[in-house]
């Protein structure tokens, strides 16, 4: 089935999904039901560094939001 | 001692035929390093003037010479087809990203992928020695020399090796993947095989080849293309050979969450534990069976690639990443209805046509709940666009070729009643490429695509 996934972060950014650039921020995507892990990519300026998560459930109009923050290295 | 010159001969002919008997299929070669960024793979392809926009896929199903002739005939017609993206025109046939083909559709697919427009040359070698050819009859003098007997009498030689010794020396010679590669342009082509494990299926690309261990670049295209035509009992499967645990393989991101999707998504758990089969080692060989196994219309990859973010070349990331403006989708199915006579008679059939029924009975069942997910997957798709805005809008068309859209019933029944066979005569070719042209022309979705109606920028036809 489709899930919808909304990966929230400061600033637009590739979304890796499962490893493999997959969405971008802030803007509602399609996944495939299942286990995914989401992370931002090679630019490791966020946090948690991966998310995993189950996608069910979800629809257009609710998708599951995952948020990142943003970590400024001194 | 000197032998009389007759012993001399029959000695050299008994020493040719104990060398055949020891006749062995082409080993598959070992690939030394595990690297994502070689071998023949959608994402190497030059994009330089095909870029993913416009996203065309093409399925070819099986059917012989009627599903090579039939796919021939879109070709034709995309050949001589444009659409107008940004004000300036396209011809369509250069914009075909992928083919996915299976049994004879893949004779098609893998010769235009090789070489491109030269396919369409009257009487060229596609035409005068595979479309109009009587592949059959070689296929058969090939098994009446006493050569191939003593060769076949051996374990590791098949009906198979012979057939794909055959597409080699007719219309693929000594071409590879490395020569796909090196010809660098899309059409990405998917030759579609099945695995006998499972009868999943099984792809000729460098992704599928990764687990194994094993180089496709040095494969024959004229092997993989006689494994995706590999029709149970008439031919014997086809081996590969397999190196799991060699390479320093990687397997891909998405595996390890899918191994825990069993309750969730069971078809994603279960792709993933195919793919792992791959990796055990002690499995050294992978047999192949006719692609129309697992798929006969070649159409479960392109779907998954649509559906899934776990597949190499997949579309539905595309989509995310705002790639595709437009996914078209022409699936070209030369499925037939051949009349049983079993029906008119009160004796039970015989044992060729359980087994045949068997066969191919489940398979037209399967295309049909195929078409049918590609359908509820583009509406499902559609609706979510339409309640959404701000999800990536992609423009989405499904263009479905096959004789059950002929509306002349007569006309209809006599394509639907053409054989399977490497055999047909001219006039039912020259008919057959005509069909698949017109067909495709007809389709109301495909006329939707070449001249978009006015203020139809949205929706295509899902």
């Amino acid at each position: 089935m489709d899930e919808y996934v909304k990966v929230t972060f400061p600033t637009r950014r590739q979304v890796w999904v499962d490893g493999k650039p997959a969405g971008v921020t802030n803007k509602k995507f399609q996944v495939e039901t299942g286990n995914h892990v989401f992370d931002l990519g090679p630019k490791k300026n966020y946090k948690p560094e991966k998310q995993e998560r189950t996608v069910q459930g979800t629809m257009p109009e609710e998708p599951m939001i995952i948020a990142f923050e943003r970590v400024d290295h001194q | 001692m000197k032998l009389a010159p007759g012993m001399m001969r029959i000695l050299a002919l008994a020493f040719a035929l104990l060398a055949a008997g020891c006749a062995s299929f082409p080993k598959t070669e070992h690939l030394a390093a595990y690297d994502e960024s070689k071998g023949y793979r959608y994402e190497r392809l030059d994009k330089t003037g095909n870029q993913d926009d416009l996203f065309i896929i093409l399925t070819f199903s099986g059917g012989g010479t009627r599903a090579a002739a039939l796919s021939y005939g879109v070709l034709e017609a995309l050949r001589d087809s444009t659409v107008e993206i940004d004000g300036k025109p396209r011809n369509l046939l250069d914009e075909v990203d992928v083919i996915s083909s299976v049994s004879g559709g893949s004779f098609t697919a893998a010769y235009y992928a090789l070489h491109g427009n030269e396919i369409f040359e009257e009487g060229g070698r596609f035409q005068k020695d595979f479309l109009y050819h009587d592949v059959e009859a070689d296929l058969f003098y090939k098994l009446l020399n006493p050569y191939n007997w003593a060769r076949l009498a051996s374990p590791e030689f098949g009906r198979i090796d012979l057939a794909s010794e055959l597409y080699q020396e007719l219309l693929f010679g000594d071409a590879t993947f490395h020569d796909l590669e090196a010809r660098g342009r899309k059409p990405f082509v998917m030759l579609n095989a099945t695995d006998m494990v499972k009868g999943a299926q099984f792809t000729f690309t460098q992704s599928q080849f990764d687990p194994l261990c094993a180089d496709l670049g040095r494969f024959s295209i004229a092997r993989a293309v006689a494994a995706s035509s590999d029709f149970p009992l008439a031919f014997s499967p086809l081996a590969v050979n397999s190196y799991p645990g060699t390479c320093g393989y990687v397997e891909p991101g998405w595996v390890a969450p899918a191994l825990r999707d069993l309750s969730a998504n069971p078809r994603r758990y279960y792709r993933a534990r195919m793919l792992r089969t791959y990796e055990e080692r002690d499995r050294h060989f992978v047999h192949l069976l006719d692609g129309g196994v697992a798929d006969n219309i070649g159409l479960r990859g392109p779907l998954t690639s649509i559906r899934s973010g776990d597949v190499d070349w997949s579309v539905l990331n595309k989509v995310n990443n705002e790639e595709i403006r437009k996914l078209v989708v022409i699936v070209v199915d030369a499925r037939n209805e051949a009349k049983p006579e079993f029906d008119e008679s009160p004796r039970a059939p015989g044992t060729f046509t359980v087994v045949n029924a068997i066969a191919t009975t489940p398979l037209d069942n399967y295309s049909f709940d195929s078409i049918e997910l590609l359908q509820d997957t583009f509406r499902r798709r559609d609706d979510a666009q339409r309640r959404q805005p701000d999800l990536h809008q992609v423009q989405l068309y499904r263009i479905y070729v096959g004789f059950d859209q002929i509306t002349n019933d007569a006309e209809r029944e006599a394509f639907l009643s053409i054989k399977t066979a490497f055999v047909l005569p001219r006039a039912q070719v020259d008919a057959l490429r005509r069909q698949g042209a017109e067909l495709l022309l007809q389709s109301e979705c495909f006329q939707k695509l070449v001249h978009p109606p006015a203020g139809d920028k949205a929706r295509g036809c899902p």
